[in-house]
Parts: C-alpha cells; structure tokens; sequence
C-alpha cells in the first residue's frame, strides 16, 4: 500500500512519454477510468483523446492499453475495472508509418 | 529445394515495356481540365516568429485564384504518433528551418503562381538558431518547440546484460567517434501532386507517395473526412527510399486545399532546390562508441552513444533511434549491450527515414570498430568476423539476440566464406599495391537488416485475386511499387500459387478506393508481407477453382492440382484441362460463380517496446558480406572504387534479377554515402542546392559489382524469401573505410569521406603523397 492509504500502479510506456510518470499514486477505489483521465490529460493531444461533451475516452488506432497485460477492451468492466495497489498500466502508442 | 515454374526465373519486369518506352506516367504528368497551378512560399530565416502575413498584394495578381496560410488548417498537425504530431502544414506561430512552407498560391500557372508568391508579405521576428545536436542539448540553447523545452524530441537508454563487468574483464576496451553524413534520399522524381476537391466533398489525389495509405489518413484527418471520401491513385513512382515519398509534404497539403477554395484541380511539382533544402533527410548521427574483446576476439560489449540531429520536427524519429540501437546486437554474438540515445531538435530541416533505416549507423560504427580492434589484436578481418559471426541456426530453431531479436536463418558465415573465396578478396595480394601515387586497398565488412518490419498497428497486407472467365488473372495489392520491383515479384508470387502463366497475372497499381489497404512500402516489407497476403489469396481462389474442378471430374478437390496453366489428376497427370477450361467451368456451371480470393498478412507481433530495446521488428533478417576494392590517390586524396562482390543471403531469391538490381542499387547509393555525397550546411543554409553541387556517383563511376546468392530459406518468408534491397547499403561504407584503410593506413571514421578527409589523414599519418 503506497503513503496515507493510496495505491501505486506502476505506469509502463513503450515510447518516450516525458509527460507520463512511471508511478501514480491513486485514491482507493479508483477505477481505471481516473487512472486514464489523470495520464492522459498531460499529454498535448489530451483534447483529441478526451471527448470534452461526453467524457469518453478515445484511444483505439493511437494507444494500446493494458492493464497487468489484459487489453483495456477484454478487461470484463472495462475502464470501471477496480485498480489495486501494484498494477501495471501499460500504455503503447501506435505509430502510423514506417521507414 | 522444390523446383518452381515461375518463382526463381529471370521473368521480365512487369513495368518494363512502359518505362523503357517512356509510356509511364508519374504524378508531374497528369492534368486535368481548368487545373490550377501551386506555388509555395518559403520562410527565409532558420528560426524566426511570424508577426503577420499579408496576402492582399497577391490575392490581386491576374490570375491568381486562391491564397492559403497555415491559418486556413485550423491548428491541424501531423506526425508519426500521437504524442508527437508537431508539423503544421504551413507554419502558423514560428518557422523551425530555412525555407519552412508558410503560404502557398493557386494561379493559371506556375508563373504567376511564383509571382505571387513574391507579393505575399510576412514579417517575422528573427530567433536565435541552433543547428549542433550537441549545443542543443545543453542548458540554455534556445528552445525549438515548447512541449520539449530541453529539444530532446526522443530518448532511449537501454541497458542488456553487465557492460561495465563486461569491459573490466575484456582484454582490450577502445573508444571512438564516429559520425554518419546529412544526406538526401535521392529520389529522382520530385514530390508531386494533383489534386481535385470535388463538389461532393470527396477528394481525389494523384500522388508521388510511396505509401499512399498514410497520405490518405493524413488528408482524412486533416480535412475532417471520413476515409471513405479520400481516393489517392497511385501513378508510376520514381523512386523513394523512404521519408519523403512515405510521408506527406506541405505542397500535399496546400493543392487539397487550395482546389477547396476554388472548386478546381490543383497541381505542384517540387523543384529539385525544393527537395534538397526541405525534403526529410537522413538523420545525421554521432556516435560515441565503446566495444570490448578477449584476447581472442571475441566480442565482449558495446556501447553506444548516440546523437540523432533531427531537424525541426519529431517526425518518425522515434521509430529512427530504436532501429539505429536495436540492430546493433546483430549480425556477431553481443552479450552485453548499452544503448543511450538522445534524438535532438536543431534549426535545421526535418531529418527522417531512409532506406537501411537505422541500421546504416551503428553498423558502420561497429563494424568499422571491430576491424580496428581485429588489427591490434593482430586477428585479420575475416577471421575477427568469422569469430562472432551468428552461426545459421539449426531448422526449427532461433537465435536470440540479447535484446530479444529473433533469427531463424543466418548465412552470415556462409556470406563472408563466398566473398573472400571471390578472387577480388582471394588475389588481393597479388595484385599490385601501389602504381605512382595511387594505393590500392581490399575491404571487408558483414553486416545484416531487417525485413517485413511490423509493428503495433494496422500493420497487415491484403491481396484480392479475380480470375477472369478466360482463365486471366486480376490482381489487387495495396502495395505500392516504387520502383523497387514489387508488382513483379507480387504477380511471380500469385503466378506460381495459381499455377498459371507469369504473363497471364495482370496487376493494378494503388487506388485507395479500390485496393485493399496497405501500411506502405518501407522496412522491407512489401515481398514479405504482401507477398504472403498474395500467397493466401491466390491459395482461396485456387481451392474455389479446385472446388469446382473436382465435381466436374467427380473427385476431390484434393486430388487435383494445377500447374503450368493446367488443372490435372494428382495420380493421372495426363488427365488434364487448360486453366482457362477450369475457369469457364468454374464461371458458368449452373447459376456461375464470381471467383474472389482473399489473403491478409498475419505474422503476428511480438511488440516492440522503444523505451527498453526490446522487440522483434522484423519477420526475418538478411545478411550481407561485402569486398570491395578501391584505389586512392595518396596526393589529392581523391578515391576511384573499381570493384564489389556482395555476397547477400536473401533467403530464396525470387526474382534474381530484381535481387541483384537491389543490391546493386542500395551499394552504389552507400558508396555514395561512403565517399560522395553530403550537404555542405552552416547555420541552417544549404549550400549545395542542386544536384550540379550535391555530387552522387554518375553511372560511369558505378564499379564493377558481382552479387553473390547466399540461399538460407527462411521459414517465414514466401517462398523462403528474406528482404534484398537495404542490406547491400548498410554493408557498403564499412567495407569501403575497411578498402581505405587497407590502401592507406588510415581508419576515417565520419562519412563521406572527401578527398580533403584523405589528405588531412595521411598528412597526420605523415603518409602524404607517398609514391610508389
């Protein structure tokens, strides 16, 4: 359990992300949903992955989610699912190209 | 090895006839009625902040129809990922390089276009400029863009076993710097575009792009369209070599546009000044390199340290600096690997992509670094190499690298053993070693790529074959052919699953809105890829055909086959129907039938993570081992290479003569690389413009090249193909410095090597005009 009853999850990115942490500290109960929204809204497109009239999150064909290794749209709540002390977000972006 | 009708034979391009008779046509060539003309006005400050534009004075002109700024965008941006779309199609706030697009002009003409251009006036606020990747990176070098206010656009740091033990153990540790050069991809066909924006809102492109799919979404994205209503048809290319032709340009941008203001077709044609100031480039790289052996040569560690110059925007740099590490653990056994990485924004223009992407770097500085270690050591070139090389690992086995690079066929040895047993390495000795004041030189190097680069993404091939009543093929591939040879070995590829006539497969080039879509042509990938997509769709449409068949000869589908444009009885081959029979059959019994197959590539993904060095690019590897000789003049420095053997395991070769032409051509561009070619830059300025001043080898200083097959037949490829078009660069500039050294004594370290390089070397080694 991380300081004053928060957990800590553990923040993997595969791409150089100087605005996401490697750790964030989240309140009990927290959901995924908040995990995202207080990662994403760091980074300059935040307005583009963050539907500002509905709150929905867009990240398909731009990131791949997982939490510990379960893709975001298998997890059985999906951004609802419960974050525990110790997970593993994994955020991999998706480049669109090549040489 | 199974004897093939189609794959393997020395079959005419497809493209040939219409190139050799000037019949193809490039994006420059197309028109159509009322069609306007683009200019674009360029920035003339390295970095400077735009106050205002005034288009009033050109809007005026006689013949101009319609002014765009980047205003007109709507702050809309474009890059590689997400998180690092920072280039505008036109500059807005600042200009990050000299000649950066801020407006562009549709007129009647080209003229009238330029003209307007010169009316258009902007007034900027000059900046300070920064064009050193190292003075960049220090505390208080002015800043490039906001979000990355140390302009480190990307970084790595990668650590892969113990170095620091490693090197304390080694019997031998050496340091150098090395530095590859700026250079341009060298395309002879500038970027160029007709564009028609028609009254229901879709948008048709003709377009110079090489990976026309990525052009789609950026105008998709950029014009706020759903995909459906984007249609890029893909003309004959004229070369591309990554970067530019695999991205989009500001004149892609500004013709959709400027045919949206004026309900016309609008057209550019960079001029080749254009592309030599503005066009993405190859990074250019310095690159601190540390390496450690036994005493026996054996390769204990690496270090690398490198600087990425990036230009003024990211770009598909992240993508760079991982290549740039990642294939530095290959092609010789590396058990401990360091790799710090700083890509790094300057005032400079964009750098990117090109052909041997990444790999060009750190394979010249290690392979050039292992020689220097082989010779205080005492060990001689090829036996330093034959060391480490990678043994081919044993069918159904692979090799892991120590980043995790897996290699199922490795004819690295086999490679290196052809080309010194070549007389151009063999006889080396008994050819004279100095006439007057020219010293002649044998190099060595062995070096690998990747081939079918996959990453995360929509990273999958499709193919669609249609077999005509006639028993004729059609044959649909998102795949672009940019010169490279593709639709050749594409329609080899479906000929011989088919079982049909080479010239009865008819291939159509690129249209997105009708070809399946196709992440591009880059990493080599498209034989691969798309060739396996190939393979499976002619596979589906050939056990329709058999489906058919085989009712009319009441068997099973399994008991037929087709060849050589035959269907016949596995076990009564004299029973047999032309294959155009067995498609009417197959066409008009009963109701008919519509004969579609289907294929998409899926080789699946094992993901690769830039931020730790850890991933499989590719589906497979290519090895190279190359000689070459050459021979320097020890008074004016200048260099005349004679002679290559490149000896190249590209699994199977498919179509030779498109193997050896690829050789060829990626050789002589790395020769260029290696001794000619190179921006003259100072403060942002580019001062040779023209390709009179920015010197590439004219045919007659192409040495003599023999290519050597070197036949693995990987499991993965078609046909047991691996890639054969970027290896040849990355193995020529550390044989040609190895060939340098063998003639002069001298290890040159930054490429190109000029003449006044050579001179200065042997001056220091008091070697200068040393006669014979």
């Amino acid at each position: 359990m991380g300081s004053e009853g928060l957990i800590t999850v553990r923040i993997k990115t595969t791409v150089h992300m100087p605005e996401v942490p490697a750790e964030v500290e989240m309140g009990q109960g927290a959901v995924l949903r908040d995990l995202l929204m207080k990662l994403l809204q760091k980074l300059p497109i935040a307005n583009e992955l963050i539907d500002r009239g509905t709150g929905e999150i867009k990240l398909e064909g731009l990131f791949e989610v997982r939490l510990n290794a379960v893709p975001r749209n298998s997890l059985p709540a999906g951004d609802t699912t419960e974050l525990h002390h110790g997970d593993i977000l994994t955020l991999s972006l998706i480049l669109l190209g090549g040489g | 090895m199974e004897e093939y009708s189609v794959i393997g034979k020395r079959v005419p391009r497809i493209d040939a006839r219409e190139k050799v008779m000037g019949e193809a046509k490039y994006a420059a060539d197309y028109g159509l009625p009322g069609m306007l003309w683009c200019k674009v006005l360029r920035a003339p400050y390295p970095h400077a902040r735009i106050v205002n534009i005034d288009t009033n004075r050109a809007m005026r002109l006689p013949g101009v129809k319609a002014v765009v700024t980047g205003a007109d965008f709507g702050g809309w941006t474009w890059g590689f990922m997400a998180t690092t779309r920072d280039e505008p199609p036109l500059a807005v706030d600042k200009v990050r390089y000299l000649y950066e697009a801020v407006a562009a002009v549709a007129a009647v003409d080209e003229e009238t276009a330029e003209e307007a251009c010169e009316l258009i006036k902007v007034e900027y606020e000059q900046l300070p400029g920064i064009f050193d990747p190292e003075e960049a990176m220090k505390q208080g070098a002015p800043v490039i863009h906001d979000y990355r206010p140390n302009n480190v656009s990307v970084e790595y740091h990668w650590n892969f076993g113990d170095v620091e033990k490693a090197f304390a153990d080694s019997y031998i540790v050496r340091e150098d710097r090395f530095e590859t050069g700026k250079v341009v991809t060298g395309f002879l066909e500038p970027p160029a575009s007709l564009a028609y924006y028609d009254p229901s809102g879709q948008i048709t492109v003709w377009a110079a792009k090489q990976s026309p799919y990525f052009h789609y979404r950026h105008l998709a994205a950029c014009f706020r369209l759903p995909l459906s209503k984007i249609r890029i048809v893909q003309p004959f290319i004229g070369g591309g070599f990554g970067g530019t032709k695999n991205d989009s340009v500001a004149g892609d941008f500004c013709v959709v546009m400027l045919s949206k203001k004026t309900g016309k077709p609008v057209k550019y044609v960079y001029t080749m000044e254009e592309v030599l100031t503005t066009c993405r480039r190859r990074h250019n790289m310095i690159i601190y390199n540390k390496m450690g052996m036994t005493k026996d040569g054996i390769l204990t560690a690496v270090e690398s340290r490198v600087i990425g110059n990036g230009g003024g925007y990211t770009a598909i740099g992240p993508l760079t600096m991982y290549l740039t590490g990642s294939g530095t653990t290959l092609p010789y056994r590396l058990p401990n690997y360091k790799y710090d990485a700083w890509r790094v924004f300057t005032n400079n223009p964009v750098s990117a992509a090109m052909r041997g992407h990444g790999f060009t770097h750190t394979r010249f500085a290690c392979d050039v670094q292992m020689d220097m270690l082989g010779e205080e050591l005492g060990i001689d070139p090829v036996e330093i190499r034959m060391r480490n090389a990678i043994d081919n690992p044993a069918p159904g086995t692979e090799y892991r690298t120590v980043n995790g690079i897996g290699i199922k066929t490795c004819g690295l040895k086999e490679a290196i053993t052809a080309a010194v047993a070549d007389p151009l390495w063999a006889d080396r000795e008994k050819t004279p070693k100095q006439e007057g004041f020219v010293s002649h030189g044998v190099g060595l190097s062995g070096t690998t790529y990747q081939g079918g680069a996959r990453q995360l993404g929509h990273q999958s091939c499709g193919a669609i074959i249609r077999i005509c009543e006639d028993g004729t093929v059609n044959f649909l591939t998102g795949a672009t052919d940019c010169g490279q040879g593709s639709d050749t070995v594409l329609s080899m590829i479906a000929a011989e699953e088919l079982g049909v006539r080479y010239e009865d497969i008819a291939i159509k080039r690129v249209d997105t809105a009708y070809t399946p879509v196709d992440p591009g042509s880059y990493g080599s990938r498209v034989t691969l890829l798309a060739g396996q997509a190939t393979q499976l769709a002619a596979r589906d449409a050939k056990r329709q055909l058999l489906e058919a068949g085989a009712k009319t000869w009441n068997c099973a589908p399994d008991d037929m086959e087709i060849k050589n444009g035959f269907a016949y009885l596995k076990a009564d081959p004299e029973k047999r129907m032309s294959f155009e029979k067995l498609a009417k059959i197959a066409c008009y019994e009963g109701a008919g039938a519509v004969i579609i197959g289907r294929g998409h590539s899926s080789y699946g993904l094992e993901t690769i993570d830039f931020n730790r060095g850890t991933g499989n690019g590719g589906t497979s590897y290519s090895f190279t081992a190359q000689t070459v000789r050459l021979g320097v003049d020890m008074e004016t420095g200048k260099v005349d290479v004679t002679d290559f053997t490149i000896a190249h395991d590209a699994g199977v070769p498919l179509h030779p003569v498109s193997v050896e032409s690829q050789n060829e051509g990626g050789a002589v561009q790395g020769l260029s690389q290696a001794v000619y070619e190179g921006f003259i830059m100072e403060n942002g300025v580019t001062y040779n413009r023209t390709l009179l001043d920015y010197k590439m080898p004219r045919s007659t200083d192409v040495p003599d090249i023999k290519v050597i097959d070197i036949i693995t037949n990987d499991p993965d490829g078609p046909f047991g193909a691996k890639e054969a078009s970027e290896g040849s660069i990355v193995s020529t500039p550390p044989a040609v410095i190895s060939a340098l050294h063998a003639a002069t004594g001298v290890w040159f370290k930054k490429l190109p090597v000029t003449p006044e390089d050579i001179v200065k070397g042997l001056k220091e080694a008091g070697k200068w005009g040393v006669k014979d």
